[in-house]
C-alpha cells in the first residue's frame, strides 16, 4: 500500500528497488549506482537476495545512512538516504500509538522546508490524517508487507 | 507493489463505538443476575427459555454490541472507507438495545408479543447497520485477509440475524422454520464460526502486531483461516435451504449430521487454525513485556481448542449439560476473554487517538498507558478468570450455589468492565 498528501513536490520520497542478482559484487554496484542516482530527501528501500551487512561499512564510508533487516528466509531489506541526511526514525520496537506519537512530535520540530522519514511497525493510517489535519506533506508506502515508511516534510 | 490512495476523511466520533462498548456490560450484567436468581435451572438445558434468553444477553447483549460498534471504527480505520449516514450508528444502538432487552425478556417469560415486537425492532436494526456498513466495505479500495475477512463477518451477521428472527418467530405465536436441532446447529454454526470467529481472525491480522508487535503471519495461512471459516459458515446455511425445500426429503438426521460436518473447515479454522497461528505469532513479539490485555488474548486463545473439544463430545454424546458447557467455554471462554481484552486495549486507544493525538507536540501528552492503569485490566481479568471456571464447575456439578455465585462473579466482571471504561473515558487533556 502506498500514499500520500503532499501539496508540493511531485515526485516519490519512498522509492523501492529489487537486486536479483546474487553475486555480491555486482549487487554492490548496483546499489552504489541506485544511491547516487538518488535525490536528496528521498529514501531507497532495495530487496536483495543476500546479507548486505558485509558492504554497510561502504555506504557509510560514502556517508550514507543505511540499514538492513531481514524480512524472510534468504530475502534482506537495506534502507538507504543520500549523503548528509537526517537519518531515518526506526520506531519499529513501540506498541501504537507510541509510534505516531513520537513522529507528529519530531514533525511538530521540522523547519518550513525540512523533512523526516520514520519507520513504522503498521502502516499508519490514523498519523497520515492528523499529518493531513496539521498541512504537513507526507508520504507512507508499506515497505514488506509488515511494516511502513513514513516521509514527512513542513511545507516550505 | 499495490498503489492506492486512500481515503483519510475522519474516523467516527468517539461518541458512536463508545455507547455500544458502555452498553455491552450492562447486558452482561443482566446476564449475570439471570443466573444469580435463576440458580441451577439456567445452565441446565440450553432449550429452556431461561438459558436461551440468558445466552442471547451475552451473544447480542454483549459480544454483538461490542462488535457492531467496533465495526463503525474499523470499516473507517482499517479498511479505509467511512460509513456513509454515520448518524444512523445511534439508532442502530437504540433499536439494537431495545430489541435485545425485548427479545431476550420475551423469551424468559414467553410473551409472544413481546418477542415478536422485539424481532421486528431487531430486523430494522439489522437492516440499519448492513446498509450503510456494507456500501462503506463494498467501496473498499483493497482485498487483503481483514477486508476479506471483515465482509465475510458482515454477511454472516445478517445470515445469522435472518436465522435467527426466523426461528424467533416460533417463540412469538408461529411455528418453528423446520427440525428445531438443525436451526439451531445451523444459527450458532453461523453465528460462531461465520461472524465472530471470522471477525476475530480478521482482526487480530491488524491488532496483535500494532498493539503487541507480534510478527504478521503469513498471508497464505491467514487465507487459509479466513476461507475455512467462512466455509464452515455457509455448509449449515446451505444445509438450512436444503431443509427447507425438502431437497433430502424427510431425513432430519441425514441433514443434522451433514450440517455438522459441513462446519468441520470452520471449527478448525477458527478454532485450531487461527489460535495456533496467533499464539505462535505472539510468543514472537518484538517485547515480551506481558501486560493484562495480552492475558486476555493468550487465555481466550487457549480456550479454543477446548471449545472445539468440547463442542464435538457434545454433539457426540447429545448430554445437555455438555451442550450448556460448550456455550458457556465458547461464548465467555474463547470471545468473552479476547472481547474483554480488546475493549481494554483499544478504548484507551480510542481515547488518546481522539482527544489527545491532535495536540502531540502543542503540549505535553500522556501516553495512552497513563490512560488507565494495568492493575485495574488485570483486576478485571482475574474476575473474569474467576467466573469462568466457577460457571464450569457450577455446569458439571449442577450445584445450584456454584450457579448463584457464577452470576455473581459475571456482574463483578460487568462491573469491572463497566469501571474501567468510564475511568477511561473521563481522561481530558487539562486545559
Amino acid at each position: 500500500m502506498q500514499a500520500d498528501g503532499r501539496t508540493g513536490s511531485d515526485f516519490e520520497k519512498i522509492r523501492h528497488a529489487r537486486v536479483d542478482s546474487d553475486a555480491p559484487e555486482a549487487a554492490r554496484a548496483s546499489v552504489v549506482a541506485q544511491l547516487q542516482a538518488l535525490p536528496a530527501g528521498c529514501v531507497l528501500e532495495i530487496e536483495l537476495g543476500f546479507d548486505p551487512s558485509g558492504f554497510l561499512d561502504d555506504l557509510a564510508e560514502h556517508g550514507a545512512p543505511a540499514r538492513s533487516r531481514k524480512i524472510a528466509r534468504r530475502r534482506w531489506l537495506l534502507s538507504l538516504q543520500p549523503p548528509g541526511e537526517r537519518e531515518l526514525i526506526d520506531l519499529c520496537d513501540l506498541e501504537a500509538p507510541l509510534p505516531m506519537q513520537r513522529i507528529l512530535e519530531a514533525a511538530a520540530e521540522l523547519e518550513p522546508g525540512e523533512a523526516l522519514i520514520a519507520r513504522t511497525p503498521c502502516f499508519p493510517n490514523p498519523l497520515l490524517a492528523q499529518l493531513d489535519h496539521r498541512g504537513f506533506d507526507w508520504e507512507a508506502a508499506e515497505s514488506d508487507g509488515a511494516s511502513a515508511l513514513v516521509w514527512v516534510g513542513r511545507p516550505g | 507493489m499495490v498503489t492506492a490512495k486512500l481515503s483519510l476523511r475522519d474516523a467516527p466520533p468517539i461518541e458512536i463505538p463508545v455507547s455500544f462498548f458502555l452498553t455491552a456490560p450492562l447486558f452482561l450484567a443482566a446476564a449475570g443476575v439471570v443466573v444469580l436468581f435463576g440458580g441451577a435451572d439456567v445452565l441446565a438445558n440450553r432449550w429452556m427459555p431461561i438459558t436461551l434468553a440468558t445466552a442471547h444477553l451475552g451473544t447480542l447483549g454483549f459480544i454483538s454490541m461490542v462488535m457492531l460498534g467496533a465495526m463503525y471504527q474499523m470499516v473507517a480505520v482499517v479498511v479505509g472507507h467511512p460509513v456513509p449516514w454515520l448518524r444512523s450508528a445511534h439508532a442502530v444502538h437504540v433499536l439494537f438495545s431495545l430489541s435485545v432487552a425485548g427479545f431476550c425478556w420475551g423469551i424468559a417469560k414467553t410473551e409472544p408479543a413481546v418477542v415478536f415486537a422485539a424481532i421486528a425492532v431487531l430486523a430494522s436494526a439489522v437492516i440499519l447497520f448492513i446498509v450503510p456498513v456494507g456500501i462503506a466495505l463494498f467501496k473498499a479500495h483493497s482485498l487483503d485477509e481483514t477486508v476479506f475477512g471483515i465482509r465475510a463477518a458482515v454477511a454472516f451477521f445478517f445470515l445469522t440475524a435472518a436465522a435467527g428472527i426466523w426461528m424467533s418467530l416460533g417463540f412469538s405465536g408461529m411455528g418453528f422454520p423446520g427440525s428445531r436441532v438443525l436451526w439451531s446447529q445451523a444459527h450458532f454454526c453461523i453465528a460462531l464460526l461465520g461472524w465472530v470467529g471470522g471477525l476475530i481472525a480478521a482482526i487480530s491480522w491488524q491488532v496483535l502486531p500494532m498493539f503487541y508487535l507480534a510478527p504478521h503471519a503469513p498471508s497464505s495461512l491467514k487465507w487459509t483461516v479466513q476461507i475455512l471459516a467462512a466455509m464452515g459458515a455457509i455448509g449449515p446455511a446451505i444445509l438450512l435451504g436444503v431443509d427447507c425445500f425438502d431437497l433430502l426429503g424427510e431425513r432430519p438426521q441425514l441433514v443434522e449430521s451433514l450440517a455438522a460436518a459441513a462446519a468441520v473447515p470452520g471449527i478448525f479454522a477458527v478454532w485450531l487454525l487461527h489460535p495456533s497461528v496467533s499464539a505462535w505469532s505472539l510468543s514472537k513479539r518484538r517485547r515480551k513485556r506481558v501486560d493484562g490485555s495480552l492475558l486476555f488474548w493468550q487465555a481466550g486463545l487457549a480456550m479454543a481448542p477446548l471449545t472445539a473439544l468440547t463442542a464435538v463430545i457434545a454433539w457426540s454424546t447429545d448430554t445437555p449439560r455438555l451442550g450448556v458447557l460448550f456455550g458457556w467455554l465458547a461464548l465467555w471462554g474463547w470471545v468473552g476473554m479476547i472481547m474483554h481484552g480488546m475493549l481494554t486495549r483499544i478504548v484507551p486507544f480510542l481515547v488518546w487517538l481522539h482527544r489527545f493525538a491532535p495536540l502531540v507536540g502543542k503540549i505535553n501528552v500522556p501516553s495512552v498507558k497513563k490512560l488507565h492503569p494495568d492493575a485495574l485490566t488485570r483486576f478485571g481479568f482475574s474476575l473474569h478468570l474467576g467466573s469462568l471456571l466457577l460457571g464450569v464447575a457450577a455446569i458439571l456439578t449442577a450445584s445450584d450455589l456454584l450457579c448463584r455465585l457464577t452470576g455473581l462473579s459475571l456482574i463483578a466482571t460487568a462491573a469491572s468492565i463497566a469501571f474501567l471504561l468510564l475511568r477511561v473515558l473521563q481522561q481530558r487533556p487539562i486545559s
